[in-house]
């Protein structure tokens, strides 16, 4: 991704500031009421055409044939031509998706010397990822599916609407295109936007809540995850073979709180500015890593992802109802896929499988003493052991070459005699201290409930934005713009 | 008591509480700064801490200097000792020279000299820091309220009091000596990407950038003087670093514009490869130093 033409499309920038301040205005003002949806819109495409407006047809193409099939489906009773058209929209967004992000994953499994192509290959290589992509193609595709599986109510209790009545092709083409939730998710379903598209009043807005959510999602990004993002840096290839075992060892720690505030903030962002056009999204981490397993860990963890590829996936693939293999085989296919929606490369793809196969091994245990133990012991050793995994498993994010996550793993096993940068350590310590404290203080709410006064609530959000605006790290594109 | 209702309402109140926790908050920790100044130790921060505390060093330093440095970090990590307080290094680690003089231009505090190091001129200019740095709301802020600087941050204060509980100097002179075992595997892997050109169109983008900023400068009266800063003779001697110099030099024509290069009738010592090991980058430091005294007398 070329940082010089996303930086304008930063929830962190001024010009994003200033969009969302006009739309607000324009927004709620008495006189615009009737055109709100046409004001999200208009907002949604200076938004993403400030980043890349060569790309905005694209966008706009994909939300029209989505919400054109998904009309069109509702509307017609045949069976045959229904699931033939269902199909065509599919694989429409697949072969969107395809062309756009696995065009040089896949050439490169035709030709060996990619940079020496010339002519239309060379121009198709050299096009630019779409900003989004993999999340507007995924709505998309769940409104087309919804709209099919609406003909057989009892497949889906979430169908959209009633058979042979038509879906508003403006709340659809919204769905898709809401600014909040464009680049990064999370991916909503078009039956929870459906419900609420209809005319917003100022006085409804839920100020607390959003602006809550959007200083906890600015405090992730701008001062934990920026932050860490300078100090984890050194897990690239080559520089990492220089730095010591707990350097190492360190910055994988540091990535797997970075990534996760990274795209929490993220998320708690769009939530917070959805709530302030009026727009209810549901959270999509819930403090993934006190889980105790992996499949908790999946519960919890880019909620939206995964109950996207359990409902459109890995239940249409049999789920668990079809034995023991089938169900680790479609937790491994699914997990693949998942893999590979991350990124055109293979170690995304041994990412998911190596989540599958974890999820698959820990099947058969997960009613056994250990598993149902709720001793403490037990309970710190389960969640220690799926945060280790997790962690380690993230080295395939950031080292997409095999080869270099195993020269990464022997490296924190053979440089333990190298000086440790001790200020970096202590400073990542530092840094993830808060994500510690965030997760620390969900466990505590749970028995007590009130562990934190009220009264204190307000001083601790008042500590977050003045870190906010005294502590911020560099500034960077969220990571997940990236997939 | 009206006084007390209002501040007990704004305490309960859920929103302004937050914004009154945050005055306080702000406040306290800037006339803390400002009553208590600390000694930061920038060599103890990350590295772009460091560069955006020295971009905004230079920026809101109290006038102009006579002669400016910029670059990467091999003249960044020049010891400033061997330098005088007329001179500023304007050098980023990871960066390249264009950030530098985009700094200096958007300035309005022209040097009478500017020294350009061409080494790093194949990697992605780091335009972050001129953004940071010219941001439109917070330029003019940091200009009056000090304790929003970089230098500032409540965690460069914390790490440099830490770094000073240990020990540690304010400012390190040059780089330190590595593992031998270090400075091999970095040799092996230059010599693996060294047999390669410089990546482009990159190159040519950043050498047409510097030619337009340089043109700027000397519109403006700046005069200009490049500058290659001596590595490892096996690095120095590869294809892509030779061809890196020769480019440049067809670039900026050496009949034309001053050319200081140290490196030219010795090998020197370094760290890694690329960065001197401290004696040899103060040698370094004081020829520079010695040339551009004789350049500006003559300005």
């Amino acid at each position: 991704l070329n940082i010089g033409t996303v930086i304008k499309v930063l929830f962190n920038s001024f010009s994003f500031v200033l969009l969302v301040a006009v739309t607000l205005f324009l927004y709620y003002l008495p006189f615009f009421k009737a055109w709100q949806p046409f004001i999200l819109v208009s907002a949604s495409l200076v938004f993403y055409g400030s980043g890349q407006p060569a790309l905005l047809l694209l966008l706009i193409f994909s939300a029209f044939l989505n919400a054109f099939t998904a009309n069109w489906l509702l509307q017609h009773r045949a069976l045959k031509k229904r699931f033939i058209l269902a199909s065509f929209g599919v694989a429409g967004n697949l072969l969107l998706l395809s062309f756009f992000k696995y065009n040089r994953f896949l050439a490169g499994m035709i030709w060996q010397d990619l940079e020496g192509l010339q002519g239309p290959a060379h121009w198709v290589l050299m096009l630019p990822l779409p900003l989004g992509i993999s999340f507007f193609t995924f709505k998309g595709i769940s409104l087309v599916i919804d709209a099919y599986r609406s003909m057989d109510q009892a497949t889906d209790n979430q169908s959209i609407v009633n058979r042979g009545q038509k879906i508003n092709i403006l709340s659809s083409i919204l769905h898709i295109l809401f600014f909040p939730q464009l680049l990064a998710g999370p991916i909503t379903r078009f039956s929870h936007f459906q419900n609420q598209f209809r005319i917003k009043n100022f006085n409804e807005v839920p100020w607390q809540r959003a602006i809550k959510s959007i200083i906890v999602g600015y405090f992730l990004k701008m001062v934990v995850a920026d932050n860490l993002k300078d100090l984890t840096f050194w897990i690239q290839y080559p520089q990492f073979k220089d730095k010591s075992s707990l350097d190492l060892l360190a910055f994988s720690y540091g990535y797997s709180i970075q990534i996760f505030a990274d795209f929490a903030g993220y998320s708690l962002i769009a939530i917070g500015l959805s709530a302030l056009f009026g727009y209810q999204v549901p959270a999509n981490f819930n403090f993934p890593y006190i889980a105790q397993s992996f499949s908790e860990f999946w519960r919890r963890w880019h909620i939206s992802l995964s109950t996207w590829l359990k409902d459109y996936l890995y239940i249409p693939l049999g789920g668990n109802r079809k034995g023991c293999s089938r169900t680790y085989l479609n937790l491994l296919i699914t997990m693949f896929l998942g893999g590979l929606w991350h990124g055109a490369a293979w170690s995304f793809a041994i990412w998911g499988v190596v989540h599958g196969l974890a999820l698959s091994i820990e099947r058969p245990f997960l009613k056994t003493r250990f598993y149902l133990s709720r001793h403490v012991l037990a309970v710190s050793c389960r969640t220690l052991l799926v945060f280790s995994f997790v962690m380690f498993s993230w080295t395939f994010f950031i080292l997409t070459d095999c080869r270099h996550v195993i020269e990464y793993f022997s490296a924190i096993i053979n440089n333990v005699h190298y000086r440790p940068a001790r200020s970096d350590i202590f400073l990542i310590g530092l840094y993830t201290l808060p994500v510690i404290i965030y997760h620390g203080l969900y466990l505590s709410r749970n028995p007590a409930r009130r562990l934190i006064p009220d009264s204190f609530n307000a001083f601790a959000y008042a500590t977050m934005l003045a870190a906010i605006v005294l502590n911020s790290g560099s500034p960077d594109t969220f990571i997940y713009f990236q997939f | 008591m009206p006084l007390l209702k209002y501040i007990l309402f704004v305490l309960r109140h859920p929103l302004l509480g937050i914004g009154f926790w945050f005055i306080v908050l702000f406040v306290g920790y800037g006339t803390l700064i400002q009553l208590f100044p600390p000694q930061v130790m920038v060599d103890c921060q990350e590295q772009r801490i460091k560069n955006r505390i020295r971009a905004e060093n230079f920026l809101y330093a109290p006038g102009a200097f006579d002669c400016v440095l910029t670059g990467s970090s091999m003249t960044a990590r020049l010891p400033d000792e061997a330098l005088d307080e007329r001179i500023y290094k304007l050098a980023f680690g990871g960066g390249t020279p264009i950030e530098g003089l985009e700094i200096v231009l958007r300035s309005n505090q022209l040097p009478k000299l500017v020294v350009v190091e061409v080494n790093a001129l194949v990697t992605d200019p780091l335009d972050f820091i001129p953004e940071h740095l010219f941001n439109p709301v917070f330029e003019r802020l940091r200009s009056y309220l000090s304790f929003m600087r970089t230098e500032y941050r409540p965690a460069s204060v914390v790490v440099s009091a830490l770094a000073a509980a240990h020990g540690l100097p304010p400012v390190s002179s040059g780089a330190s000596k590595v593992k031998k075992k270090i400075l091999e595997n970095y040799l092996e892997r230059a010599a693996q990407q060294g047999g390669h050109l410089p990546e482009e169109p990159l190159f040519t983008d950043n050498l047409n950038r510097l030619e337009k900023l340089v043109q700027q400068l000397e519109d403006s009266g700046v005069q200009v003087v490049f500058l290659y800063m001596p590595m490892h003779p096996k690095i120095a001697m590869m294809r892509a670093r030779a061809a890196v110099l020769t480019r440049t030099r067809q670039r900026f024509d050496p009949t034309r514009y001053n050319w200081l290069e140290p490196g030219k009738h010795r090998d020197f010592e370094t760290t890694d490869g690329v960065h001197l090991n401290r004696s040899e980058a103060r040698y370094v430091a004081e020829y520079i130093h010695r040339e551009i005294r004789e350049l500006l007398a003559l300005l």
